[in-house]
């Protein structure tokens, strides 16, 4: 028995001879392979199956980019992103929320929070728009790479890109620093479930990407755990071929993931916040408030993207128990621990899509592989930079095709009702904007209009609660949840706060509306399809 | 398709050298020394509590044995005679019955009678008896017969008062150790657990730890604080969940309510806010910032006006002050008289610590206290006993503006007048109360 095993390369399929494709893109630079000494003498060279999965992705940002601005998040993001602009300073404590003076708030995404805001400041909505299908695309090309390459078939890599669009869609559609996150995640999962190369440059890479993504959003605590699954799904392999603890633990990549966990995961320590990030990661995704979010409660059937990734879920395990290839262990690990945290909440479905996609989309191919071999068509073999070419040309169209392209070509912004969602209260927001005599004090709003608002109104109009609920007092949080259930002692919990305007979406708080219309305290000041704005006749 | 490449398993896997695994851990170790370092005090002491799943530990802590004391400003023989206040406090005097006692009594007594006063009457309870019932465990339970949870509850690290869950606990948030400081104890008193000999701090600091900003009832925990990180002139501590809690923060969660909110129809919250601008004053303006002494003092002339519009033509306020002229909208006809002695005393009580330009006319002054005058002489004894928390405050307003307090002006006036604390009656020992009464006060 050797003392150490090869380090992991992609899972060697049957070899066969694929008529659907070219082996993708190994590089776009020039291939290291001696065997086609014609890459080697054009430097930009890269594959037709390159350039497919491109095009893919290009299909995905145009579809995203296309996509109006959630209303809900992206604007608290935003209002933090001005507020560290303004001061110059990563706060200490929540800045922007009365009822949260003096709670720690360790801003993780700042980065993230001021890009979005430098981009909205420059070119507007649109410019987040096209953010937002930027950072989908960039997640979902090394997926449909790494599932081309382990496949040995642009088919593969196709089928991954899908799988991961649709089961993530609901995601993917929302900007905030997670795609950023999301982006970051992808990449370390590439390099996980591919061949784990160590040079110099991964680790330089990796270091970097881990220092940067600490900045940007509290996901790297996934990279983190994927680089443990590497190393933990590496002893399984050695220890399942060897039988003895001392080659396992005397294994040289096994060494390799582990120094590179380490290095990674003090690189995070490159933040504002240093160690802080570490319990926050806890305690945000543990917090008591978070329980009550529609997004972190435990994923099921009832929702469509339940129902999504139940039915891939499905697939992936027949296909695996059909599939002539190998699993690794750390394949296991990462689908099976991720497919775990999902189930627990739905927002981790972000971390499983991707592994799900490359899962499914490889065994899938190999299965169908007999049938694809049947198929004449055949990508060209040899990278060309015309390749190159085309796909650069594909990602120019894509980005000309978006709302910021056609706002550059155009010179003038989309109007906002074509950009933003139609739950945005936009209408509302310019009633609020355009009022000087609103009474003093604090103001209840829906949370998820609560950033929109105040980002339209520049923090004239301080409200109980927004979004970020883990830096949000309990007690304030579970008033705030009674008050919009229109709970009976809604008269003494709004009289508790000193709160003085009201407003209402009609949809969601149709029995506080009620109440608060019967009510003789109260009276109406505005009023359209989606909202009503109710203030006290006697101001407290 | 080409054949996969077997180029990598091929190659044979290069080792890790020892200079590569040295260097890797000096960087993981250095690095996590650096963030250590770079890592802000307050932040160091969130990490470890966070660790040893511990609250986030106190920061800033008295250093004075004894609490600030707000005296009374004004000494008007006008609004009460030596012989109208001896009248009304010899009603006062607190003769309980010790079975059962409840602690809320006992705060009240010793918040109107300080820690000090000996009485000669053998039924009435002095004041060191009545710091013992609150700080021994031991004479709390001896008086349940060893059948109530004790009023003092261990916790990791100090003495958490029980409040509000039974006749046996004090009513409100702190009020035990809100009347033990203004009673003037000091806190290195000793305080015994059922288990464990502690002291006083160890009751503050727990007070400081488990203060919650959105909690119900601040009154009495803001007063606390003042009195004794008021005079150190610290301005901000952390609490056990490490949220950072100042005094401007304090003012702005006392103001931010309807009037109507609070204990004691509201009027605690006014005595608390006095009492932190009259601290504030003495301290140089080191406690509030100017920001907040502008909203505390907006606000309590807003009360000002309030009450001034909403006094009763007998000199009477009801719950319904804090609506001003529309007072009478909210009137109760089946509203007890203690309601109004409620409000009448309270009202009384913090203007007589507030500098004159919070105070409303005053001939309002003087109807309001001759109200309470003639109420207390025509109430009969019993009735007295039965509502003693609420007319405990009369006593107690009425002495201070007099510039004095019960016990000093009861020592001094039982000198000349031996029989003082003959009663023709004994004590009527107050009906437990039930339901929403045992919150009321």
């Amino acid at each position: 028995m050797s003392a150490t095993l090869a380090p992991p390369t992609t899972t060697p399929s049957p070899a066969s001879n694929s008529a659907d494709s070219s082996p993708p893109a190994r590089t776009a630079t020039v291939s290291a392979n001696p065997a086609t000494p014609t890459a080697a003498a054009q430097p930009l060279a890269s594959h037709a199956g390159t350039t497919v999965l491109v095009t893919a992705c290009c299909l995905a940002l145009w579809s995203l980019a296309s996509g109006r601005l959630w209303h809900t998040d992206l604007w608290d993001h935003l209002n933090y992103g001005k507020h560290l602009l303004q001061t110059q300073t990563n706060p200490v404590t929540e800045p922007l929320l009365p009822l949260a003076a003096g709670i720690r708030m360790v801003n993780i995404p700042w980065l993230a929070q001021i890009g979005m805001k430098l981009t909205e400041r420059s070119v507007g909505p649109a410019g987040l728009q096209l953010l937002s299908g930027l950072c989908g695309a960039l997640a979902i090309f090394p997926i449909a790479r790494l599932a081309a390459r382990n496949a040995r078939s642009t088919t593969a890599g196709l089928f991954a890109a899908a799988i991961f669009y649709i089961v993530n869609r609901h995601e993917l559609h929302v900007i905030r620093p997670q795609l950023a996150g999301l982006v970051c995640y992808c990449i370390t999962l590439a390099w996980t479930l591919g061949s784990q190369s160590h040079s110099l440059k991964t680790w330089i890479g990796f270091t970097a990407l881990f220092a940067i993504w600490a900045n940007l959003h509290g996901s790297f605590a996934m990279g983190l755990l994927v680089l443990a699954a590497a190393a933990a799904g590496r002893a399984c392999d050695v220890f399942r071929r060897s039988r003895c603890i001392a080659i396992t633990l005397g294994d040289h990549q096994l060494h390799r993931n582990l120094l590179l966990l380490q290095l990674c995961s003090v690189a995070v320590l490159l933040n504002p916040n240093g160690l802080l990030v570490y319990p926050e990661i806890f305690s945000v995704s543990g917090n008591a408030n978070t329980a009550s979010m529609f997004e972190w409660q435990p994923l099921t059937l009832r929702m469509p993207h339940g129902q999504i990734a139940a039915a891939v879920l499905a697939t992936a395990v027949l296909c695996v128990r059909c599939s002539p290839r190998r699993l690794r262990t750390t394949e296991v690990l990462i689908f099976s621990g991720t497919g775990l945290l999902a189930a627990w909440s739905a927002r981790m479905l972000n971390w499983w899509a991707p592994a799900a996609a490359v899962l499914l989309a490889v065994h899938l191919t190999a299965i169908l592989r007999p049938k694809l071999n049947r198929i004449r068509f055949r990508l060209p073999d040899r990278p060309s930079f015309a390749w190159t070419a085309l796909s650069l040309a594909i990602i120019a169209i894509s980005l000309a095709a978006t709302p910021l392209g056609a706002q550059l070509r155009s010179g003038t912004p989309p109007a906002a009702s074509a950009t933003l969602s139609r739950e945005t209260p936009i209408a509302l927001a310019r009633f609020l904007r355009e009022q000087k005599n609103l009474p003093a004090g604090l103001n209840w709003f829906p949370a998820e209009w609560a950033g929109f608002i105040m980002n339209q109104t520049q923090g004239s109009l301080p409200s109980m609660v927004n979004l970020h609920v883990h830096l949000i007092p309990e007690e304030v949080w579970s008033d705030y949840l009674r008050i919009s259930a229109g709970s009976a002692d809604w008269i003494n919990l709004l009289d508790e706060y000193g709160i003085n305007l009201v407003t209402i979406d009609k949809r969601s708080q149709a029995l506080l509306l009620k109440r608060m219309r019967e009510s003789t305290d109260w009276q109406g000041l505005y009023e359209d399809r989606q909202s009503v704005v109710l203030t006290r006749r006697k101001p407290l | 398709m080409s054949t996969p490449s077997r180029r990598d398993s091929k190659q044979p896997q290069k080792t890790v050298s020892a200079r590569t695994m040295l260097v890797v851990q000096a960087l993981f170790l250095g690095s996590l020394l650096a963030a250590w370092i770079c890592t802000t005090g307050s932040d160091r002491r969130s990490l470890a509590a966070a660790a040893l799943s511990r609250p986030y530990p106190l920061e800033a802590f008295p250093k004075a044995d004894v609490a600030a004391v707000v005296t009374p400003l004004y000494n008007q023989p006008d609004l009460v005679s030596d012989q109208q206040l001896a009248a009304v406090i010899k009603k006062l005097i607190p003769r309980f019955s010790r079975s059962h006692l409840r602690p809320n009594l006992i705060e009240h007594a010793l918040r109107t009678w300080g820690g000090q006063v000996r009485f000669n009457n053998p039924d009435a309870i002095s004041g060191p008896k009545m710091v013992e019932f609150l700080t021994d465990s031991a004479r709390h339970l001896e008086s349940w017969d060893n059948k109530a949870k004790p009023l003092l509850e261990d916790t990791p690290e100090g003495i958490h008062v029980r409040f509000g869950e039974d006749s046996a606990s004090s009513v409100h948030h702190d009020h035990a150790l809100a009347a033990l400081t203004e009673a003037g104890i000091p806190l290195s008193s000793n305080v015994f657990t059922t288990r464990r000999a502690l002291q006083l701090k160890h009751v503050l600091g727990e007070s400081l730890r488990d203060f919650r900003l959105d909690e119900g009832e601040t009154e009495w925990s803001s007063l606390c604080f003042a009195l004794w990180l008021g005079p150190d002139g610290l301005q901000q501590w952390h609490n056990g969940g490490g949220r950072l809690v100042t005094f401007d923060m304090l003012v702005e969660r006392l103001v931010r309510n309807h009037k109507r909110m609070g204990v004691c129809q509201g009027t605690h919250r006014i005595y608390t806010l006095m009492a932190m601008l009259r601290i504030n004053e003495e301290q140089q303006g080191k406690l509030l910032s100017p920001a907040s002494v502008s909203m505390a003092e907006k606000w309590l002339m807003e009360v000002r006006d309030l009450i001034a519009a909403s006094q009763f033509p007998d000199g009477s306020w009801n719950p319904g002050w804090c609506y001003g002229s529309d007072y009478q909208l909210h009137i109760d006809p089946q509203e007890k008289i203690s309601k109004r002695v409620i409000a009448t005393g309270h009202h009384l009580e913090w203007m007589s610590i507030a500098p004159e330009k919070f105070h409303i006319p005053k001939e309002q002054i003087h109807k309001a206290a001759q109200w309470l005058l003639t109420n207390v002489e025509n109430t009969p004894q019993s009735e007295i006993d039965q509502n003693y928390t609420f007319y405990s405050h009369v006593a107690k307003a009425l002495a201070m503006w007099r510039k004095t307090s019960p016990a000093e002006f009861w020592t001094s006036y039982r000198e000349n007048h031996p029989d003082a604390e003959t009663f023709d009656a004994p004590a009527t020992p107050p009906a437990p109360p039930t339901g929403p009464a045992a919150a009321a006060h």
